[in-house]
């Protein structure tokens, strides 16, 4: 059954889904705020 | 024909509405617990004559109101605005029998403020405040980000088909689940969650920073409870400037930016879509205006020469400008130093960043970035249409959640709400240029107001005209509810009046 939704999860199951979820959401923020950090540089570099 | 309401829909409305204030009045129980705690006897007897006030009312208006009738989509819209405007009246009470307030019209606007999220505060002496008001300031702001209908929504409207039009009725649209009750829990699942593991982060981080268990723990749950819901309430009149700390304010922006995520975004994250970060048209929608946005405050503040070197520079930009975008209000420089060192294109990015606000159906306040996503792909449609063969289907869609293809409908849905706020933040900028600011500070101040931010230029504060101070305390309920269930009051008061 590969590919598919998996419809009733186990506790276990839905609690790792959750910790992902979380890591995941806190990566692409840290990554975002990286990515705006190389932005602002390059804006000062244009200035300068 | 305007029709006038009838008894039973006054019953219905009464009665569900009652619900929300005992709602309100049993969530008073934590602050009265925490008063208890430390031993502030003068805060407990406020907030026991408080909760007497909220039963009282609740109960009392369900007694009198017994129908067995089921909410309309009037109806529902009429309880989401009503309930918020007496859970404001109510729940200024413990504020004014603290004795910080100037007025009561100030600390209606202090709880108007917290429960729409937006964090500018009239409460004098904040420094000085109890523990028990201040894990009430900070409830309000916690439990008004997740809505104060989705907290009656998951105790006590058990079972009730109409409960769909009151969520709705509250500025949220998003089934994260076929059921609304449930949908309501899976809102408070995430939020409980991120509560322990944003309260643990930032507990730690303070016991680093030398401050004792018991103050770390409670500032900690507090600056959770303002960044989390984009509120921006702070224990300190510093606000989060007070920690001088790089690891507190990165902490603080992950909070901040999560907070302001839409809510079927996280769980679409939590239930394994795992790319639908990188695909939803808000998440694309904010990474572009906020980057847009740094780069133009960075490049001008760089011109300025405000800030010694590039990391202070970016630290202090970046983080207000999350701060506005994503609608919190947290800051870490003087609310006057917007205008005394940001000057005119630092306000105006901040202003821009602010309006455009967070996601729909998140904890955060302003346009909203699917509305922003949707009139930009609406706009390039158009000029796909114009540069195609006249034969030429030109079809366009948006990713949230899932594919749609983009309608006229939803363009104009889009550019309906946009409006209003536009018009909304234009008529408070007047009025505040009316009584004597400048222009940028008057609109900077009503934007932050209506799109429910609560940075400030310093414009707000207890000397600040009365006028302009009602006139906050409507755009932060206007903004947080998205027009529509306020404009239902408005219409069922017209109805009562002047129907037939």
């Amino acid at each position: 059954m590969a590919g598919m939704p998996r419809l009733i999860a186990s506790k276990r199951e839905r609690i790792t889904d959750y910790a992902l979820g979380i890591i995941h959401e806190s990566l692409w923020i840290l990554g975002m705020t990286l990515f705006a950090f190389v932005m602002a540089v390059i804006a000062m570099a244009v200035f300068k | 024909m305007i029709v006038r309401p009838r008894k039973e829909d006054h019953l219905v409305i009464g009665k569900f509405t009652g619900k929300v204030i005992i709602g309100v009045g049993m969530l008073m129980l934590i602050p009265l617990a925490v008063s208890i705690g430390f031993r502030e006897w003068d805060t407990a007897v406020d907030f026991i004559v408080s909760i007497a006030a909220c039963f009282v009312f609740g109960f009392g208006v369900q007694a009198v109101c017994r129908t067995a009738k089921d909410l309309s989509w009037s109806h529902g819209l009429v309880v989401a605005s009503g309930s918020w405007f007496f859970a404001t009246a109510l729940g200024a009470l413990p504020h004014f029998l603290s004795g910080h307030g100037g007025s009561y019209l100030d600390m209606l606007f202090d709880v108007m403020s917290g429960y729409t999220t937006t964090g500018l505060y009239m409460l004098q002496d904040l420094d000085h405040v109890s523990m028990g008001l201040n894990m009430w300031r900070h409830l309000l702001t916690y439990a008004g980000g997740q809505g104060i209908v989705v907290i009656a929504l998951t105790f006590l409207f058990k079972g009730t088909a109409g409960a769909y039009k009151v969520y709705v009725g509250e500025g949220k649209d998003e089934r994260l689940l076929p059921n609304v009750i449930q949908t309501a829990r899976a809102i408070w699942l995430v939020s409980l969650t991120w509560l322990g593991i944003g309260t643990l982060f930032l507990g730690v981080r303070g016991l680093m920073l030398g401050q004792g268990p018991a103050r770390a723990f409670f500032h900690a749950l507090w600056v959770f409870m303002g960044a989390w819901s984009t509120g921006g309430f702070a224990p300190q009149s510093y606000n989060t400037f007070w920690f001088h700390d790089i690891g507190y304010e990165v902490i603080c922006i992950v909070i901040m930016i999560a907070g302001s995520f839409n809510f079927a975004l996280h769980w679409a994250m939590w239930t394994g879509k795992r790319s639908e970060i990188r695909k939803n048209v808000e998440t694309i929608s904010f990474f572009v205006t906020l980057s847009i946005t740094t780069m133009v405050a960075t490049f001008f503040l760089a011109k300025a020469n405000v800030y010694p070197d590039a990391m202070s520079l970016f630290r202090k930009v970046f983080y207000q400008l999350v701060s506005g975008h994503t609608t919190t209000g947290f800051s870490t420089i003087y609310a006057r130093a917007f205008v005394t060192q940001w000057g005119p294109i630092g306000l105006i990015a901040t202003t821009v960043a602010m309006a455009i606000g967070a996601s729909a159906c998140s904890t955060g306040g302003g346009i909203k970035g699917i509305r922003m996503g949707v009139i930009s792909k609406g706009v390039l449609q158009d000029i796909r249409r114009m540069i195609s063969p006249e034969s030429a289907v030109v079809m366009e869609k948006y990713h949230h959640i899932r594919d749609t293809w983009l309608s006229d409908d939803t363009v104009r849905a889009a550019m309906t709400v946009t409006i209003a706020y536009l018009s909304l933040y234009a008529i408070g900028s007047v009025i505040g240029v009316l009584y004597g600011y400048p222009l940028d500070q008057a609109a900077f101040e009503m934007v932050s107001a209506a799109s429910n931010t609560g940075l400030s230029c310093g414009v707000t504060n207890p000397l600040m005209p009365e006028v302009l101070k009602i006139t906050y305390i409507f755009g932060m309920w206007l903004g947080r509810l998205e027009f529509m269930s306020v404009f239902a009051l408005i219409g069922y008061g017209y109805a009562v009046v002047r129907g037939k």
